[in-house]
């Protein structure tokens, strides 16, 4: 499993945690904390039913926290195929673009036709190049086989002469603006 | 020579020694990537930006390098200005990143990888042109 940010704010908190009870145990150890006084909560959360449950509660959390930390450190590193798609492989090394990146590039490409009202857009990794689907709304006035002729090839030659990959399609479905997602999906 | 993949060191003939950690390598790294035409910048981690938020400049941002015996693979996370031809780009950083730690720390690169993560505009120019006929 792949670390997410909510994975680290995990660790930190786990982390904190454990500070506090170094900081419990430091502190029995050299005096300023008496052994009374750790009775006292102990005794405070045993003789009430209500405090019983938070502390099993929050117990029960920590550890459910601490085995999805193990089995997310235990899931390998970084595998960046799945996101990325190869620019390039030269004697120096590899260049990987990430697919986000190739989506923003065809959007802000499309934002320039100011007959698109809207752009959905889906990389597809190949062999040996992508593929690029486009969900569009546009203008009624627009001229469909016009606008989608040189829509692909425009979009093709972009991305060819920005990224350097082979374009081996350009899938185009129009749409009206504001259907729904499900009515889309398969179409392309 | 020891191998730990934070530290490598170099004997020299005199008897010498000079040791030094891989932040050293992805430092040089990080600078001869960004003196690259159309790298806007490193892109780094959540935590990496965090700290510069305390004003602070992270050289390594987005660099990882990996020693191994007498040789480091880089890896660089990079963000592209737009209508700059990314491969170019790719290119010109393996070969700046290649030489200068070759030449600074006399380790041999075997890899220079590159991310690109993101593409940045110009802040004159939010809109993208058509393609001239």
């Amino acid at each position: 499993m792949k670390i997410t940010a909510f994975d680290r704010f995990l660790i930190v908190l786990m982390a904190l945690v454990m500070t506090m009870i170094a900081v419990v145990i430091a502190g029995v150890g050299l005096g300023f904390i008496t052994i009374e006084s750790v009775n006292w909560v102990a005794e405070a959360i045993k003789g009430n039913k209500v405090n019983v449950a938070i502390s099993a509660a929050s117990a029960l959390i920590v550890v459910i926290v601490a085995i999805r930390l193990i089995v997310v450190a235990c899931g390998g590193g970084r595998k960046p195929a799945a996101n990325y798609v190869k620019v390039s492989d030269t004697v120096n090394g590899s260049a990987f673009i990430a697919i986000a990146t190739l989506k923003q590039m065809v959007k802000t490409h499309c934002q320039a036709y100011k007959c698109i009202t809207s752009c959905e857009c889906e990389i597809i990794p190949e062999e040996q190049g992508l593929g690029i689907k486009l969900i569009l709304s546009i203008t009624p006035t627009t001229v469909i086989p016009e606008f989608s002729f040189d829509l692909q090839t425009s979009i093709k030659e972009n991305i060819e002469k920005l990224s350097g990959i082979f374009v081996k399609y350009t899938k185009i479905l129009i749409v009206p603006l504001g259907q729904s997602e499900s009515s889309r999906g398969s179409a392309l | 020579m020891n191998n730990d993949y934070n530290n490598v060191e170099i004997t020299e003939n005199d008897g010498g020694r000079i040791l030094f950690s891989a932040d050293v390598i992805s430092t040089i790294a990080g600078l001869a990537a960004g003196e690259v035409d159309g790298v806007t910048a490193m892109s780094g981690n959540v935590v990496e930006g965090f700290t510069e938020l305390f004003g602070k400049k992270n050289l390594t941002k987005g660099i990882k390098a990996e020693i191994n015996d007498n040789s480091v693979n880089i890896a660089i996370s990079v963000i592209v200005e737009y209508g700059y031809r990314i491969n170019e780009v790719c290119a010109n950083v393996q070969t700046n990143v290649k030489n200068s730690v070759e030449t600074m720390t006399g380790l041999n690169v075997r890899a220079v990888n590159i991310y690109v993560q993101s593409i940045s505009f110009p802040k004159n120019e939010q809109q993208a042109e058509l393609p001239a006929e």
